[in-house]
């Protein structure tokens, strides 16, 4: 499959993967999986259900261990970078009955930074805040997150991983049910980071967004199927050979099926 | 006498506390109410109440024990409670069998092997019912000690570890990233959970501790919008409850543990239906102004 692999490889490469294995008891949900993303980047990952993409995040976040390989951030392997990760859920990941306001889910991004026995000071109060006007949330400091609309909630996320400053922001799919202001921002920030060289990788099924506004494109399903610059990596073969009979071809354009989440 | 106070009203809230008994169930009364509503928020939210209702019944081997050898009781149900709080965070990482049926299968057995060792004893019926519901007008001021000191550990430890706690309720995978020791935490919330148990035993008894570590909370959870206050209005709720059933046992003659129950269901019951926020009338009310 190395004649799909697009992307020049630099010598800087900010995350390395080499030979993962990764699944949960008897099953792996991910094989042999090897790439490099560069710093600074925004990828799109792609694959159709159950291909891998939370694995690989949660691998990333060190939720689930290695079966095999390594990963390397900045050449360290994982671990060595204490906050450096932040990890955006899904919408159906979190209890949103849950009794916090926004102020508080956004200052959870603050607490790694600190000794957890101490004070938080008041550069995290400064970050905190930074991050929800970045979002254009700050009115909603003290909304209970059960009163938040859709758009809302994901601003809210988002904004919680802002205040982690992490180098890599991981965000399942960040686009599903989001209105499109909130989408507009969303990318508005996504822009933001790449000025200050933190890569993104973002998991979606929007084949549109993925061509239009990602600098690179992995196509995923249990194994690599391709990487690279999406106008080649999103093409009729490599997405048959991802999505199998989830993806239609009508008529020049590709669709894939993404009426299941999982 | 105070002015413009019922004296009849008056009487009826201080006769009982003539008696020396009486104030001392009180008092125990209130502290453990308190306490199991404050650590009863991490329950509800954690969604741990058969986890608490387990742990709670796995104590009796070990006041058994204690028993037996003529030891303290209290020490040997919480050398029994950490134990099993510690054992069900090994058992639950391992993850071959389901957690709920592992829990399942230690309290119950837990339960038996406890009511075989005391069923040895002549006496054991009187012994277990007070082990099993609770004996508040037992409490002597060794027990009163046990409790108030037990509790502000707890809560002390909780105000410390709040933070990471919260992160760890809330959003475990968030709590993994920011490298919080997200096992040492979940141990750390199943001994303060379990020495909750410990000192509640007298109070409410086994099979009634874990109604005081949930209801509280939850009746709070259907008014309150964040965690601080919800808490604060489950401890109010449960020191109330401790009050009002601690009067209905003495009144009514019925047994204290269960009075202390009723009043918290009473609270959440009302809760239920007439929140302002979550409650069944609220969300009728909603839902036709919608239509």
């Amino acid at each position: 499959m190395t004649e799909n692999v697009l992307v020049p490889q630099p010598q800087n490469a900010w995350l390395e993967l080499e030979h993962v294995d990764a699944g949960y008891d008897g099953r792996l949900a991910l094989e042999d999986l090897s790439f490099h993303i560069p710093e600074g980047v925004r990828v799109a990952l792609i694959g159709p259900n159950g291909a891998g993409k939370s694995t690989l995040f949660k691998v990333l976040a060190r939720l689930l261990p290695l079966r095999k390989g390594d990963i390397r951030i900045h050449g360290l392997p994982l671990g060595h970078h204490c906050d450096c990760l932040a990890y955006v859920p899904q919408k159906e990941e979190v209890d949103w009955q849950f009794p916090v306001t926004v102020k508080d889910v956004v200052l959870m991004g603050r607490y790694g930074k600190n000794n957890w026995l101490e004070r938080m000071k008041k550069e995290d109060d400064l970050v905190t805040m930074r991050s929800m006007i970045q979002m254009g949330i700050s009115d909603l400091a003290n909304t209970p997150i059960s009163d938040l609309s859709g758009g809302q909630q994901q601003r809210a996320f988002l904004a919680r991983a802002l205040a982690q400053e992490p180098h890599i922001l991981l965000m399942d799919e960040p686009f599903n049910g989001v209105d499109l202001t909130t989408q507009e921002k969303l990318f508005e920030i996504l822009d933001e980071l790449r000025r200050q060289s933190v890569t993104t990788i973002v998991a979606t099924h929007d084949l549109n967004l993925a061509l239009t506004k990602f600098d690179l494109a992995i196509l995923l399903n249990r194994r690599l199927i391709a990487i690279g610059p999406p106008a080649q990596v999103l093409r009729r073969e490599p997405i048959r050979q991802a999505f199998g009979n989830q993806a239609l071809d009508l008529d020049q354009m590709i669709v894939v099926d993404q009426c299941c989440p999982e | 006498m105070l002015p413009g106070v019922d004296p009849l009203m008056l009487d009826f809230f201080l006769s009982p506390l003539q008696f020396q008994f009486m104030q001392r169930g009180l008092l125990a009364s209130v502290l453990v109410s308190g306490l199991c509503a404050i650590v009863g928020c991490f329950v509800v939210l954690r969604s741990m109440a058969f986890l608490g209702d387990a742990m709670s019944h796995s104590v009796l081997p070990g006041v058994a024990v204690a028993y037996l050898v003529g030891g303290n009781l209290t020490l040997g149900a919480l050398i029994a409670a950490v134990a099993v709080a510690l054992g069900i965070s090994v058992v639950s990482r391992r993850g071959t069998l389901r957690e709920d049926t592992a829990i399942g299968i230690l309290f119950s057995s837990a339960l038996a092997l406890g009511i075989a060792l005391i069923s040895t004893i002549r006496s054991y019926a009187v012994d277990l019912s007070h082990i099993l519901f609770g004996n508040v007008l037992g409490v002597g001021p060794n027990d009163l000690l046990w409790i108030g000191g037990l509790g502000i550990a707890v809560l002390a430890i909780l105000a410390l570890a709040y933070r990471p706690l919260l992160v760890l309720a809330f959003d475990p995978i968030l709590a993994a990233t920011l490298r919080l020791p997200v096992e040492r935490l979940r141990a750390l919330l199943l001994v303060l959970i379990s020495i909750t148990i410990v000192v509640s035993l007298q109070v409410v008894g086994i099979a009634l501790v874990a109604a005081m570590l949930v209801t509280p909370a939850a009746t709070a959870f259907l008014l309150t919008r964040r965690l601080p206050t919800m808490a604060a209005v489950s401890a109010l709720l449960g020191i109330l409850s401790g009050v009002a059933g601690l009067y209905a046992s003495y009144y009514l003659n019925i047994a204290s543990g269960a009075s202390v129950v009723l009043s918290a269901t009473f609270f959440f019951l009302l809760a239920f239906f007439f929140s302002p926020r979550r409650g069944i009338l609220a969300s009728r009310l909603r839902a036709r102004r919608n239509l």
